[in-house]
């Protein structure tokens, strides 16, 4: 089997904008093969944007079944301690590249929550290491209108290319910043 | 001109903004709105107050319709609106944008959440929304339905991207 795509869900904003950009793939791809088996990945906390793909993707007639979701661990829940969120930390790193070394997808596919960080770092030290051809795309935030995000910015030298949904952002210098493109609003 | 204001949508987001609420409730506003064909008002309040609804009825005869969250898939409430007034959120400035609304962000001073703010005023620089804070709101709601604003095309690019994706995945 081929190895899968992977769409890296967030909370609130972020799931209502990586839903529209999934209906404008698979409405208007010319070769729907090239986005499947899509996988998504989710916190393992976060049934809200579980259900809210589950129904994008069934008006799209992809239905997704229990298996295509991957469940993320926390790497903090709210109000653990400090100290015990040094180790469920360490723990959810460990796990995310452990599951990139072994997937190998073919697609890393967000748009901005820090749960992509890990599995993004991790698809590029594999692809450095000759493992994977692991494609990054990071599509940013509506929201973000002058400066790309905390996230974006850790991740923008190891990305193959930053989708950016204002002009403004095609102007900021920053380490890998040709790596962004703009191709007017997507949304 | 712009056709009849008959429903205006007020929405707070997650959170609460009582001080627009209270704006929007205002003898001022109303009788501006009521003025302008508004004959239905749509509050969500968020965790804010509620406001007395019979009363703003009995003096203005506008209908009051108030609640805290609704869940749903599409915001009926933005779609049956011929204006909405709105907090910054870029998902609230997102569905005024792909109904095809007028639209009012007011900045929540409160709130320091700058890129609420950037967005908001990018969307007035652009021309797709009215941008103002809760002092402003009446010259501001004057302005939405006398200026002319841009339309907001939604996916107009989508089919570049797709097209970008669909080559990058090419092996």
């Amino acid at each position: 089997m081929d190895n899968p795509v992977w769409c890296i869900l967030g909370s609130g904003g972020h799931t209502a904008e990586m839903c529209i950009i999934l209906q404008g793939i698979f409405q208007r791809t010319k070769d729907i093969s090239k986005y499947k088996p899509m996988k998504f990945l989710v916190a393992n906390t976060d049934t809200t944007s579980k259900d809210k793909v589950q129904l994008v993707m069934n008006e799209l007639q992809q239905p997704v079944s229990e298996d295509d979701f991957i469940y993320i661990p926390r790497a903090r829940e709210v109000g653990q301690s400090w100290f015990t969120t040094v180790f469920t930390f360490l723990y959810a790193l460990v796990w995310s590249f452990w599951l990139v070394f072994k997937e190998k997808p073919r697609l890393i596919l967000c748009n901005g929550p820090g749960t992509c960080v890990p599995f993004c770092l991790a698809g590029f030290l594999q692809k450095l290491a000759r493992r994977s051809k692991t494609k990054l795309v990071y599509v940013e935030s509506f929201c973000r209108v002058n400066d790309i995000s905390m996230s974006g910015k850790i991740l923008l030298p190891y990305l193959d290319v930053m989708i950016v949904q204002w002009e403004p952002l095609t102007k900021i210098e920053y380490l890998g910043c040709k790596k962004i493109k703009y191709f007017g609003n997507i949304l | 001109m712009t056709p009849p204001i008959t429903t205006v949508y007020v929405t707070v987001g997650s959170t609460k903004f009582d001080s627009l609420i209270g704006e929007m409730t205002s003898d001022d506003i109303l009788q501006f709105l009521k003025k302008k064909g508004c004959k239905h008002l749509i509050l969500q309040v968020g965790k804010g107050n509620k406001v007395d609804e019979a009363a703003i009825t009995a003096k203005h005869g506008i209908q009051v319709e108030q609640y805290d969250f609704k869940i749903e898939p599409k915001r009926m409430d933005i779609i049956n609106s011929d204006l909405v007034v709105g907090h910054a959120g870029a998902g609230t400035c997102l569905d005024i944008l792909t109904a095809r609304k007028l639209g009012v962000l007011v900045i929540n001073d409160q709130l320091m959440n700058n890129h609420q703010q950037e967005l908001a005023l990018h969307m007035k620089k652009e021309g797709y929304l009215q941008c103002c804070t809760v002092n402003e709101l009446k010259t501001a709601l004057e302005s939405v339905l006398v200026d002319k604003q841009n339309t907001y095309e939604p996916g107009k690019n989508m089919d570049k991207f797709v097209e970008f994706m669909d080559n990058l995945l090419v092996n």
